[in-house]
């Protein structure tokens, strides 16, 4: 029984590393693979630290069974080893980790500042937000500025609105002031790997650079009350064309006045 | 420092001045007690009656993420409101369930079967003190629980059947500030503020006495590194308490003041966390300078210490029952010590890594992750010295060991995934995702409560003078360690996977939809764990009338606790202990020498022996 | 087929909408009680919002067009990502909702003008209960088939016509282009006494005109309201819109501005305008468009002189 007990500390860290690595294969990982720039920065990052901690778990894990199955194996009658501690080991398994802690930390510093340190944004997006996303109790409201003007941080006649989808141009860095107009909400799009709070009474720019036209998940990530799950909305990357195109045909739409439609349907 | 002799002189006086208090009525003895140990079993059989509580919330919002929607047991009845919904219940009720869940578990649970039970129970016995040095302060510190039980079992019923205190644990301002912002906003909000204000000054009336008890009334030859680390780890834990909790009820008030007016219309209503502008519930824009970051900040100044107020205590307790378990004294004693009151210093400096994403200044947030970074180390160090304290035992394969064992398994996991959590970059995708769900819980349920399980079973013998019955006991202790990976284990997956917390309803969203038969899976297993703690709890009341009586010492221990009578009488010890060594000299020449292999603390050295210097 | 729609509109509708309207429709869900402005009851058959004449249902399409994009300024959020089959079958299920509560309302209705308890009690006066009880047990056999009928045809061409042409509004010309001159006109016509939009939305249109703090009574009961301000057909307080917030519960399109003035406010205290010149409808839109950037309340002059004049006209008398 005693064997039991140490084979049972044994089994489950392997069991625990069996299904992370037939995780992938079942789609219980990433839902996709980065599709920021920043993204791939962060997943590097992720599975720097995700090997170290592999490393470290197997390590831990197999010595603390080893220590039970030298307990459940031990001859009776003999004493437990009569130590203190030694001095020579707590220093090693006090330099290494602290080494190993130090470089993950300096290893990230970089990142985070390319990510949201403000004098870093690339030069191109600093200054022209495409968009402003307000986040609401549970939707969310786009703000565009007038084709060819710039947003400005309140609202200008002209201005076209949308909610739930925020076009955005991809292959290049682009920037969004995020904002609330009630609670704290959150700007989470997994597959780009890019969240940041809302805060109420702040504006924040968040900057990403998208690699591939398509549709990304919008989702709020910070509890803003009963209906925080429903807050579903899209990112859609298009080419720089296509979304002047598709602010061309907002503008339209925003300015409809009932007749135009009417008269186009009478002439089918 | 105390010395050996001119205390025992006090000591017998104290003993007789015990024996004058046979006439106590029923009431006194084991309601209104001032006796240590009573109020620890007071503070011990309330938190597992909360943890049963926390457990049954968390079953129920379990049920909604692998049924959602589904008519919910029990819970689909209890309300008349759902009955029209055919049992399915509304969001705002799902997210009352998890702030509720969160704040029984942490405030009453975690906390004071920590603090609170182990903490009176032990301090005075450990150190050989006849009580505490504020015996009344401490009964008031178990009786103020019960009127933040109230208010938090108030909340829940204040604003509506359906409308409990929603707003997270955290409780972040502005959806907690404005009553119109969420629908539990209302009075239910403030009765939980009014929780926890109580549950803190409860806290603090423990934690005071705490540290004058360890610094003043330690036994004669009790110096500092000769108590045991459940001890060391107690008078650290005081400290972050004394030292974190003022802040947080001062954050606690401002809260308050802001929303006051729930409770009384004409009364104040400040808005120190709301800015101006504010469109909340299609209501007028708010007035106002305040800042929601600020309450970010003053909050986790507590409550990141307080994640240690958590952990150190179950730390502490662990050391001690692994080297009895294992017939050895803990591998490296002073590192243990010195660690944790790394961990405690470390703790008052890493609060921003809760606030990554928050829009705080990204120069602090490079500060707050180096820090961070580096409390890793201090527990890697502890981990290290628990696999170095069972290396080559005699081990007791008993439910204690196990669940120690268990303890020190899950805390690496805890540990390691938060790691991720500790560097920005891989934290601003994993912030607010199922991941972090997944780290806390193998920290606060992996370690802290496997800890806790085991400390019960190890002390029940001095609290009862009965034992627990250790079938039963591994039993209990297979099926939770089974249920509880089964649970949180996945929860990482989901992390990945990027589904969020706190969602009612998260397969709204595509790329989450087929994470659903994973959520069953995980609920299946919670609820063998759930229902695993019946047997904890039968073995417990059964074991107290029913149990094999032992003795003074049924587990071979060194520590003075053991050295008193099980249960101990009224002023603990009849007679007054003297230390002479460390607590942990198990196996060594000392014992060998009396044909055994441990050495109480008060075994006193044959006449000749010189006795072991203090700071060896 | 219809029924299968309508079945799984029922189960999006379960999972997204009723706890918030309701299981029945009836606007009552658990989550409803904190929710301002209260979500629709849909047992009347109004909706407020709507591209139809003022006598007409909602279409199709103005519920479609709900669902897609929320009714900013209350809590009635967007469903834009739902598949467009998703969102035909809820729109279906509610018109379905609104059909059964209608039906069901106007069959009560009929029944207790003669058989309500109250009403019972009163005849109890001066006839006996058998003769009563005689009278329903006829009433039920011969004429109700017949009502039922009539309430079913009623409905099924009300509901029908809703989504015809002739229901839609068009305005008979383009909207006026947006110019100083076309907004003062607009103002005019909000002043004027014919339209008399300050009434109730306040001379700077902040939605505070005199109709605001006046108590109201109950239209069909005839008991005046708790609290003073405007009344909608659910009897929730309804005030007049603030129109500088810049939210446009409607829709802010011109065209949607438009059908608020020309066909009001279905259920509301706005009424429809429909016999305005349609002209005269687009300078208040253009008008009302501009309110929010009026740099200060009520700036734009009404006076036939361009504005500048006028302000330097005001100059003077504040210097005495």
């Amino acid at each position: 029984m005693k064997k039991f007990w140490a084979l049972f500390f044994w089994f489950w860290p392997l069991v625990a590393l069996y299904v992370c690595l037939i995780a992938p294969g079942n789609n219980w990982w990433f839902p996709s693979k980065p599709l920021s720039t920043m993204g791939h920065q962060i997943d590097g990052l992720f599975y720097l630290i995700l090997i170290i901690v592999t490393v470290t778990f197997v390590g831990t894990e197999f010595a603390l069974g080893y220590a039970l199955w030298m307990g459940a194996t031990k001859e009776p009658g003999r004493r437990a080893w009569f130590s203190h501690g030694s001095h020579k080991l707590e220093v090693v398994w006090t330099i290494v980790p602290a080494f190993v802690l130090v470089f993950i930390s300096l290893t990230q510093l970089d990142v985070l500042a390319d990510i949201r340190v403000l004098a870093r944004f690339p030069e191109s997006v600093k200054e022209a937000p495409v968009a402003e996303v307000m986040a609401r109790q549970f939707e969310w409201r786009i703000r565009y500025p007038k084709p060819g003007t710039e947003l400005m941080t309140s609202p200008q006649p002209g201005d076209l609105y949308f909610v739930n989808e925020v076009h955005v141009p991809a292959t290049v860095p682009t920037m969004i002031n995020l904002r609330t107009q009630d609670v704290q909400h959150a700007f989470f799009v997994p597959r780009l790997r890019v969240k940041q709070d809302a805060v109420p009474g702040l504006i924040i720019p968040v900057w990403f650079e998208i690699e591939e036209a398509g549709e990304y998940e919008l989702l709020c990530a910070e509890l803003c009350g009963w209906g925080h799950y429903k807050m579903k909305a899209r990112i859609i990357a298009d080419s720089p064309e296509g979304v002047s195109a598709y602010l061309t045909r907002l503008e339209r739409e925003q300015n409809e006045d009932g007749v135009q439609e009417a008269e186009t349907a009478s002439v089918k | 420092m105390a010395t050996i002799t001119p205390a025992l002189e006090t000591h017998g006086h104290e003993h007789e001045h015990a024996h004058g208090h046979h006439e106590q009525t029923f009431i006194q003895k084991y309601v209104f007690s001032t006796d240590h140990k009573v109020i620890g079993i007071q503070f011990l059989i309330t938190t597992l009656l909360m943890l049963m509580v926390g457990g049954a919330l968390a079953l129920a919002v379990r049920w909604q993420l692998a049924f959602p929607w589904e008519n919910m047991p029990i819970v689909g009845k209890l309300f008349g409101v759902f009955q029209g919904e055919g049992g399915q219940i509304s969001p705002e009720f799902y997210t009352m369930l998890f702030t509720m869940h969160a704040s029984v578990m942490i405030f009453l649970v975690i906390i004071p079967v920590l603090a609170g039970a182990f903490g009176n129970f032990l301090i005075p016995l450990q150190i050989g003190a006849d009580d505490m040095a504020f015996p009344v302060l401490n009964m008031l510190s178990y009786w103020f629980m019960w009127p933040a039980i109230f208010c938090f079992g108030y909340s829940f019923i204040a604003g509506g059947a359906t409308a409990g205190p929603a707003n997270g644990w955290t409780s972040y301002p502005v959806l907690s500030d404005i009553a119109s912002a969420s629908p539990s906003s209302g009075e239910a909000q403030t009765w939980w503020l009014f929780g926890l204000t109580l549950v803190g000054v409860s806290s603090m009336m423990g934690s005071v006495n705490y540290m004058t008890t360890i610094i003043n009334m330690r036994a004669p030859g009790m110096t500092l590194f000769r108590m045991p680390l459940t001890i060391w780890s107690m008078f650290i834990t005081a400290i972050l308490q004394a030292f974190a909790l003022p802040v947080l009820t001062a954050a606690g008030f401002m809260l308050v003041f802001d929303r006051l007016h729930t409770l009384i219309p004409t009364s104040i209503h400040s808005v120190f966390f709301v800015p101006a502008g504010l469109v909340v519930n299609n209501a007028a824009p708010t007035v106002g300078g305040g800042q929601p970051l600020l309450w970010q900040h003053l909050f986790w100044f507590y409550s990141h210490p307080a994640v240690y107020i958590m952990l150190l205590p179950a730390m502490g307790m662990v050391s001690d029952m692994l080297a009895c378990m294992c017939r050895k004294p803990v591998f490296g004693y002073k590192p243990m010590v010195y660690s944790m009151a790394a961990i405690a210093g470390l703790g008052f400096i890493v609060w921003g890594h809760h606030m990554f994403t928050s829009g705080m200044n990204p120069a602090l947030g490079m500060t707050f992750m180096t820090s961070t970074m580096m409390i890793a180390l201090p527990s890697a160090i502890k981990v290290f010295n628990w696999i170095g304290t069972i290396w080559d035992g005699d081990i007791q394969f008993n439910a204690v060991f196990l669940n120690c064992a268990a303890f020190v398994a899950l805390f690496i996991v805890g540990g390691l995934s938060g790691i991720f959590m500790a560097a920005v970059p891989v934290d601003i995708y994993f912030h607010d995702t199922y991941f972090i769900v997944a780290h806390f819980h193998y920290v606060l349920f992996g370690a802290t409560l496997f800890g806790v399980f085991a400390g019960v079973q190890f002390w029940f013998p001095k609290m009862f003078g009965r034992q627990m019955h250790d079938g039963v006991q591994k039993v209990h202790f297979v099926l939770t360690f089974i249920g509880m990976n089964g649970t949180f284990f996945p929860m990482h997956l989901l992390g990945i996977a990027g589904m969020p917390r706190r969602y009612a309803d998260p397969y709204l969203h595509g790329y989450l939809e087929h994470l659903l038969p994973m959520n069953q899976f995980m609920t299946i297993s919670a609820i063998i764990m759930g229902f695993a703690q019946f047997l904890l709890l039968g073995n417990f009341f059964y074991s107290m009338f029913y149990g094999k009586k032992v003795g003074r010492n049924p587990w071979g221990a060194n520590g003075l606790e053991w050295s008193a009578p099980s249960p101990p009488g009224h002023g603990n010890f009849d007679v007054p202990p003297v230390c002479y060594r460390g607590p942990y000299e198990y196996s060594g020449p000392e014992s060998e020498a009396l044909g055994q292999d441990f050495i109480l603390q008060t075994t006193a050295p044959p006449a000749g022996v010189k006795v072991a210097s203090a700071h060896h | 087929m219809v029924g299968a729609v309508i079945q799984s509109g029922r189960v999006l509708y379960m999972r997204h909408c009723s706890h918030c309207h309701g299981t029945a429709g009836d606007g009552n869900g658990p989550t409803a009680q904190y929710l301002y402005p209260r979500p629709r009851d849909y047992r009347h058959g109004v909706f407020k919002f709507t591209s139809t004449n003022d006598m007409s249902k909602v279409s199709r399409e103005d519920l479609l067009r709900v669902l897609r994009y929320g009714i900013p300024g209350t809590y009635m959020p967007s469903f834009l990502l739902m598949k467009d089959e998703e969102l035909t079958a809820i729109v279906e299920y509610v018109r379905f909702l609104s059909m059964r509560g209608e039906f069901e309302r106007k069959l009560v209705n009929e029944l207790a003008s003669d058989y309500s308890e109250e009403a019972v009690e009163s005849r109890l006066k001066d006839e006996q209960r058998a003769d009563i009880v005689g009278e329903l047990a006829k009433f039920l056999a011969e004429d109700v088939p017949g009502v039922v009928d009539g309430i079913g045809a009623e409905l099924e061409e009300s509901w029908v016509a809703a989504d015809s042409d002739e229901a839609k509004i068009v305005p008979s010309v383009p909207r006026v282009p947006d110019s100083e001159e076309s907004r003062r006109r607009g103002r005019e016509l909000y002043l004027s006494k014919t339209l008399n939009c300050a009434d109730c939305h306040g001379i700077d249109g902040a939605g505070n005109g005199p109709q605001t703090v006046a108590f109201e009574k109950n239209p069909i009961t005839n008991v005046p309201y708790d609290e003073p301000g405007l009344h909608d057909v659910w009897d929730n307080l309804n005030q007049p819109r603030n129109l500088h917030t810049g939210i446009f519960r409607g829709g802010r399109r011109p065209i949607d501005l438009f059908c608020r003035i020309h066909a009001g406010i279905k259920g509301s205290r706005m009424p429809s305008f429909k016999n305005t010149p349609h002209e005269d409808i687009w300078h208040i839109v253009n008008y009302v468009l501009s309110i929010p950037f009026e740099p200060e309340p009520g700036a734009t002059g009404v006076a036939s002189a361009p504005a500048a004049p006028a302000t330097e006209a005001a100059a003077p008398a504040a210097g005495e």
